[in-house]
């Protein structure tokens, strides 16, 4: 061992000196014996695990892909559903949105045609045709259209909707008239 | 032998067939004069016009532009799409959208109304609950010769003071092949009728078609809607598939509620 000529003596001294006592230490024959049995007996296990473990890890990651993809699958059914469930339901409301023909209009000589609306007043301030199972959420009028022959739709008269009629005519609306 | 009794059982074949059709042609009336409108005292009337033997079918589109105070303008449109069959019987699909006056309505609905002048009823159907509201009808026939006035003009309601002129023959023409009849009414609610400092003029035009017996074109020019136009387009003058002139099978008739007046 050769100490470098800046390094500090008494550092130098002890340097020399383990590597003195680093020359005189012999194997033991007894640790010889235990790490050939440690290595005869550990072999296998160390080389069987990281097999199993992997293919562990495989099947974990194929659950989780699959769990991942049924729980997309399930979004994506319930997004559909929801959104078919609001269509129809649009679709329902804008349906029930029937008009009756009041019975006191007369057709003649115009080939008209006349029908009954409920309608309510929108926050705007116009009239909205309004489901007329619906619950009211302002007062609630009966608008008597006319469709001429010359293509003019005009609104005959306005007629507040009297509460005490709202059931007992057609599914569960009656008419309102003169 | 044979021969003659093949002729004579023709002859009675044929001479059935023609009472037949006078008995019907019988059991049609004439439609009242276009002045007998309904009013106040008179109950309205049900009579719908019979055209038989002309099958059409088209669409008509109705455009209101209203102008507003600030320059403005409102546009609405809303579709008639029509069909009738040889026998008279029509079917209408009303698309509408908003329809504007002094309190404007918003609709955004279809309504199919079907005429059915032999069953002598119409039918308004409602698809959400398949139900054909039933009213009935008295089908009458504008006699041959005797042109059809059936010029709208505006709404006359009972109580207001209107002066409202005689139709003015416009002349003919020809309106995409088909040949019609114009006409003109003007009408004038007079100052202090409705709150109004100044007389308000209206005027209803419209051309008729000869061969269709339908509106083919009109205007109708409002100061307080704006002007109305419409245009029949998409004229097939071919007969329509019969199923559109028939309530669905899955559909339940009923009879239109009574109107109040006749309850109390």
């Amino acid at each position: 061992m050769t100490n470098h000529p800046e390094t500090h003596p008494q550092l130098a001294h002890l340097s020399n000196q383990y590597a003195r006592d680093l020359a005189q230490v012999a194997p033991s024959p007894d640790l010889d014996a235990r790490v050939a049995d440690l290595v005869a007996t550990h072999r296998p296990v160390a080389a069987a695990a990281p097999a199993r473990r992997s293919r562990r890890l495989g099947l974990y990651a194929a659950a989780a892909g699959i769990a991942v993809v049924a729980i997309g699958v399930g979004i994506l059914i319930g997004m559909q559903m929801e959104h078919a469930r609001k269509i129809a339901a649009r679709n329902a409301a804008s349906e029930r949105d029937a008009v009756w023909p009041p019975a006191d209009l007369t057709m003649w000589p115009t080939d008209s045609v006349s029908f009954k609306v409920p309608a309510e007043y929108s926050a705007q301030g116009t009239l909205v045709a309004v489901d007329p199972d619906s619950k009211n959420t302002s007062a609630r009028y009966w608008i008597d259209v006319v469709v001429a022959n010359d293509g003019t739709f005009r609104i005959e008269r306005i007629v507040p909707a009297d509460p005490a009629q709202k059931k007992g005519g057609h599914d569960g609306v009656a008419p309102q008239v003169q | 032998m044979a021969s003659r009794r093949k002729y004579s059982s023709l002859l009675m074949l044929a001479g059935v067939i023609g009472v037949h059709a006078r008995a019907d042609e019988l059991s049609v009336p004439d439609c009242p004069s276009a002045s007998a409108t309904a009013t106040a005292e008179q109950p309205p009337s049900n009579n719908v016009r019979l055209v038989t033997g002309s099958p059409y079918s088209a669409l008509g589109t109705s455009q209101t532009v209203t102008t507003l105070p600030n320059g403005d303008r409102v546009v609405r449109q809303n579709t008639i799409r029509q069909w009738r069959d040889s026998d008279g019987r029509t079917r209408s699909e009303f698309s509408m959208s908003s329809i504007g006056g002094a309190q404007p309505l918003e609709l955004n609905t279809t309504v199919t109304v079907i005429d059915d002048p032999e069953a002598r009823e119409r039918y308004l159907l409602q698809p959400a609950n398949k139900v054909a509201v039933t009213v009935p009808i008295v089908p009458c026939r504008v006699n041959a010769g005797r042109e059809p006035d059936l010029t709208v003009g505006p709404p006359r309601p009972p109580g207001l003071a209107m002066r409202v002129s005689p139709p003015v023959k416009l002349g003919e023409r020809k309106l995409d092949g088909e040949p019609v009849a114009g006409s003109r009414v003007e009408a004038t609610i007079p100052a202090g009728a409705i709150g109004n400092e100044k007389p308000i003029q209206m005027s209803a035009e419209q051309w008729y078609g000869r061969n269709l017996q339908v509106v083919v074109e009109a205007t109708y020019r409002d100061p307080r809607t704006g002007e109305t136009r419409y245009k029949l387009s998409e004229i097939h003058r071919t007969e329509p598939d019969a199923k559109l002139f028939r309530v669905p099978d899955n559909y339940t008739r009923k009879p239109a509620p009574a109107p109040l007046r006749s309850r109390r």
